[in-house]
């Protein structure tokens, strides 16, 4: 056994060395098509697949809330805090849960610039809901987790090393976050890790940094009270042994009516729960695309293989003699067919061992291409899942290339080849067809893949040259971050501001400044309620409206145009004024000259604000999308000690970003600027997971136009040669070089064309799946499907060219020689 | 009819250059039914090549009536070739996706002839060759004999003047051959001028002049005297 596998290897080896360039190409199309499959594989697999690194992930779920009233905004909310601590008083089926939220603090003693860190708020069910406990110390108890004793903190471990030196002896000291000094309890084991839980409900391309620190959340009373309002909660919570997600979720549904019988009567509102797999949560709205890249990669595999089994026939074809010379000497029909496999076999070995090394390269190249929610299991490395994978993978194309070759090898009658040349002069029916079906398939896997990347290269183009409603050119952000021990009042804050962008608009080559509590496409932060004079709705009926907190020059730096009335100005400071969007007009005061009425935020007695100004809907949230009801209201009316500070110049803004801090700092260097940079790369990078699947697939479609050529070219060349002598008989009996050419065109352009209206037929069929990704243009546009088709066609069309060339030149007399 | 003066054709191998032609001259007048033989390696297909037009690269003088050949485009002489030659082979060189009425469509198709007449033809010829019956068999479905029968068929079906058979008997056996002859016979009767490369001089004594060729010189022009019944009831 073992030395007949060693003399199949040997005389494989052999025939391979007698066809280096056939070898090689085979071999690297291999390699090519298993290594990327394999890469992307382990992608999916990680980010779909791999259970998430807690004991029994599956018991893992999300809790969110549903409020029938908001349904068509909001199809889902966070968690309510109130809500929340029913729950976790009356749930059966739940084992523990917990609410968190996330924050950046300083880190350390005022007098330098502070580190940032990420801080995760939680309540005491963190642990056992994560079912993990400190490597030193203990977790925070129920006590800490109440205003007044909070000031307890646990360390993750990267934390601990990094800026605490490991100490040993840490538990017990006294560390400074967000000014407060804070008492260390624990430090998490280096295993343990977080999601980054904000970028679950919308990932964003920013990469956040992971979470360094959890501290108790502790509920204040006015959190506690508010029943409909307030949903801003991270909620996690793990289910008991044997309960389904559906079970815990009636459970919960039920806890939600009971709330929603006692609610006050202007708060009136349908409460239901969403409970979703922690893993399906986390994944959110990459499965589609991810599962699109897996399939374009193995629709690439699968062309490289037809290629390759189309190079196989063609050898098969040309070995028919020595097949029948072994069938005549007694070879049985599996000698046969192990002769024709062998070269397949190790063709497909070599492939997939360089398939796999080029995997190991590529997979912790892709890290960075994980969705940020997903990003927090530590390196992605090609695993035993991958190697597996890239072994199918190699077993499948030795399979899918040699199962046509050696079918027909097998079937070799050798009096049929010994007995001399066919008498009839042209490629023999069965394989003529066999070789144009698998061109069609290539073909049609081809115009699918092309259709698919033109139609999300349309979609990102047009999402580019979206109107956006505002200028990115020539503008900078920062985000800043004011300690709250220094910064609690809004009085200071305010001031701060203040003395910041008076600060910034002294600076050489700017030419305005303004603060936002949100930068465009950062997200979205404040939404609230308004009530205009004599609406006596209850409060569930009023429509809601996103708030931004803006100083004067924020939207003239943007260049956020003015339709009517006039932008904040300086000597407005303490007036209640606000500016409001188009929408916002239209929807409150339809038909209405808006300018100088009034309105105040539902359920707040405080002064009405007067509408000064309004200015155009535009895409500040998200490019994908218009701008929902906008509400700009001024800094010294409301602003956080997080926000951002917008910087237009009259130069290239690139050049600033160090002027920036440093007029940050001169007024208070204890304020964190984490991040300085431009516009026009927020905007680039709201796209880039888009972008990024849209290069894969734009590498994958080329690559697969290219292959479909040569499979092309390979099967029209073949047939030439194989039709030498029918040519020459058709130019004998009368044939011009011109009706040569046009044979040999149609021929060649028949499966082609055949496989694109197949592969556009494909990608129709999954035009919903593709539809769901696509931005302002239809699965359907016939001009990304011409264009497609057009490609293919055209690609068939050059690969057509060259042996078309070939057969008008073949001399009849030549073909007809071995008369 | 056709008059070659001086034709000589040659390849070259490396540096050596081998004569397969050598100062050729023959006159063909129009109904002869003339048969080439010599021992392989003579020229004999060489010859018929520069008959059929298929070979450019000849030297000398070719006249096709008072058409100067050797001064045609490859195109001209591609145009004359179409218009009124004919050809059998060997191996009857049929097209085995083609049915018998489509092999024999196929010379019509190059003539830009009006479909309607082209089916009248082929059905013509069918009906005159007796192969109607057979017109939708592809070629693996026929004899040996039947496939040149469709062979020859093919080559007259556009009624060229000359018709040039390159061994047309070689793969068939006795009875075979003999019909196939037959029929050259009656076309040469009908008026078709008839050249044939043949080792088989049985085969020979159907036309009515032999022509030798060794080495690629001319041996050997006797015309004959055609005994219908010695050849017929051989």
């Amino acid at each position: 056994m073992l030395s007949t596998i060693a003399k199949d290897v040997r005389y494989a080896v052999r025939q391979l060395r007698r066809a280096p360039g056939f070898a090689a190409a085979a071999v690297l199309t291999l390699a090519l098509g298993i290594g990327a499959t394999t890469a992307i594989f382990t992608l999916v697999y990680d980010v779909l697949l791999k259970p998430l690194p807690y004991a029994h992930p599956g018991r893992l779920v999300v809790l969110e809330e549903r409020v029938a009233e908001f349904r068509d905004i909001y199809p889902k909310l966070p968690m309510n805090a109130n809500h929340f601590v029913n729950w976790q008083r009356n749930s059966h089926t739940i084992e523990s849960m917990a609410v968190m939220e996330e924050e950046s603090m300083p880190l350390g003693m005022s007098g330098s610039h502070p580190l940032q860190v990420l801080v995760l708020r939680a309540t005491p069910g963190i642990f056992p809901v994560l079912d993990a406990g400190p490597q030193l110390g203990r977790a925070f108890t129920a006590q800490e987790a109440q205003p007044g004793r909070d000031r307890v903190v646990v360390l993750m471990d990267d934390l601990w090393r990094t800026q605490f030196q490991s100490d040993p002896r840490i538990l017990g000291k006294t560390i400074t976050l967000n000014g407060f000094p804070f008492t260390v309890v624990g430090v998490m084991p280096r295993s343990f890790r977080i999601p980054i839980i904000e970028t679950i409900a919308g990932p964003g391309s920013s990469r956040p940094n992971p979470v360094e620190a959890l501290v108790p959340f502790a509920f204040s009373k006015d959190q506690l009270a508010e029943a409909m309002g307030d949903f801003n909660y991270f909620g996690l919570a793990r289910l008991k042994r044997g309960v389904s997600v559906d079970q815990a979720n009636g459970e919960i549904d039920a806890l939600q009516h009971t709330i929603s019988a006692g609610l006050a009567s202007d708060e009136q509102g349908t409460l239901s729960a969403a409970l979703t797999p922690f893993q399906q949560a986390l994944v959110g709205d990459n499965r589609t695309p991810l599962l699109i890249l897996l399939a374009a990669v193995a629709g690439l595999l699968l062309v490289g293989c037809i290629n390759i089994a189309n190079l196989l026939l063609a050898r098969a074809t040309g070995r028919r003699q020595q097949m029948a010379v072994a069938a005549a000497l007694g070879a049985s029909r599996t000698d046969l067919l192990r002769m024709t496999m062998r070269e397949t076999t190790m063709l497909a070995a070599f492939g997939g061992v360089l398939g796999i090394s080029l995997a190991a390269i590529l997979v912790p190249a892709m890290q960075r291409y994980l969705p940020p929610a997903l990003n927090f299991r530590g390196a992605l490395h090609l695993d035993w899942a991958g190697a597996s994978c890239a072994l199918l993978l190699a077993t499948a194309a030795t399979l899918i290339a040699g199962a046509a070759p050696a079918w027909i090898g097998s079937r070799t009658q050798p009096h049929d080849v010994l007995r001399g040349e066919s008498r009839l002069a042209s490629e023999s029916r069965g394989n003529k067809r066999l070789r144009r079906a698998l061109v069609a398939v290539e073909v049609a896997v081809s115009t699918a893949l092309v259709l698919t990347t033109g139609l999300l290269t349309a979609s990102l183009a047009k999402m580019m040259r979206i109107d956006r409603g505002f200028d990115a050119d020539r503008v900078l952000t920062a985000s800043v971050d004011l300690p709250s021990q220094s910064y609690s009042n809004l009085q200071p804050r305010a001031a701060f501001y203040k003395e910041v962008l008076e600060r910034l608009r002294g600076l050489p080559g700017v030419e305005d400044a303004g603060l936002t509590s949100q930068l465009p496409l950062a997200g979205d932060q404040w939404i609230d309620m308004i009530r205009v004079p004599g609406d006596t709705r209850p409060a569930m009926q009023i429509p809601t409206e996103h708030f931004r907190s803006i100083s004067p020059g924020y939207l003239e730096a943007i260049h956020l145009p003015l339709i009517s009335g006039r932008y904040l100005n300086a000597s407005d400071e303490g007036k209640h004024y606000a500016l409001l969007s188009e929408l916002t007009v239209r929807t409150l005061w339809p038909g209405m000259n808006p300018i100088g009425r009034q309105f105040s935020r539902a359920g707040n007695t405080e002064a009405p604000f007067t509408v000064i100004g309004v200015v155009r809907d535009a895409r500040t949230i998200s490019l994908a999308h218009d701008d929902p009801m906008m509400v700009y209201t001024p800094y010294w009316y409301r602003c956080e000690n997080a926000s951002g500070l917008v910087i237009r110049t009259r130069q290239d803004p690139s050049m600033m970003a160090a002027a920036i801090r440093k007029a940050v700092w001169r007024v208070n260097s204890d304020v964190s600027v984490p991040v300085v940079r431009s516009l026009g790369g927020v905007v680039a990078d709201s796209v880039a997971n888009r972008r990024f699947e849209m290069d894969l697939l734009l590498l994958f479609a080329v690559s697969a136009l290219l292959l479909a050529g040569l499979g092309v070219y390979g099967v029209v060349t073949y047939s030439v040669v194989q039709r030498e002598r029918e040519i020459g008989l058709r130019m004998a009996l009368g044939a011009m070089r011109v009706t040569i050419y046009g044979m040999v065109l149609r021929d060649g352009l028949l499966p082609v064309l055949v496989g694109a209206a197949a592969g556009v037929g494909v990608a129709l069929a999954f035009a919903r799946v593709v539809g769901s990704l696509l931005f302002q243009v239809s699965p359907y546009n016939p001009a990304v499907i011409a264009c497609a088709v057009s490609m293919l066609v055209t690609v068939g069309a050059a690969a057509c060219l060259l042996p078309a060339r070939r057969a008008a030149t073949v001399d009849p007399m030549q073909a007809l020689r071995n008369e | 009819m056709i008059e070659l003066k001086n034709v000589e054709r040659s390849y070259k191998t490396g540096h050596t250059e081998t004569w397969v032609l050598r100062r050729i001259g023959i006159t063909i007048r129009e109904g002869e039914f003339i048969t080439v033989m010599g021992p392989s390696g003579a020229g004999k297909s060489s010859l018929l090549n520069v008959l059929a037009l298929l070979d450019d690269s000849w030297l000398g003088e070719y006249w096709f009536g008072e058409t100067p050949v050797h001064t045609l485009s490859r195109k001209q002489r591609a145009d004359l070739a179409r218009q009124r030659m004919g050809m059998v082979f060997q191996s009857y060189h049929l097209l085995d996706d083609l049915t018998v009425a489509e092999n024999i469509d196929l010379p019509l198709s190059y003539k830009n002839l009006p479909a309607k007449e082209r089916q009248g033809m082929v059905a013509d010829i069918l009906d005159r060759f007796r192969i109607v019956a057979k017109k939708d068999l592809y070629p693996s479905q026929l004899s040996g004999g039947q496939q040149q029968l469709v062979g020859v068929a093919r080559a007259v079906v556009h009624a060229p003047a000359l018709l040039l058979a390159d061994e047309p008997t070689g793969n068939l056996h006795s009875t075979q051959a003999r019909d196939i002859m037959e029929l050259f016979r009656e076309l040469n009767r009908a008026g078709t001028t008839i050249v044939q490369v043949t080792h088989s001089e049985e085969n020979a004594r159907y036309g009515s002049r032999i022509l030798g060729l060794h080495d690629g010189w001319l041996t050997r022009d006797e015309s004959l005297q055609i005994n219908t019944q010695e050849v017929g009831t051989k």
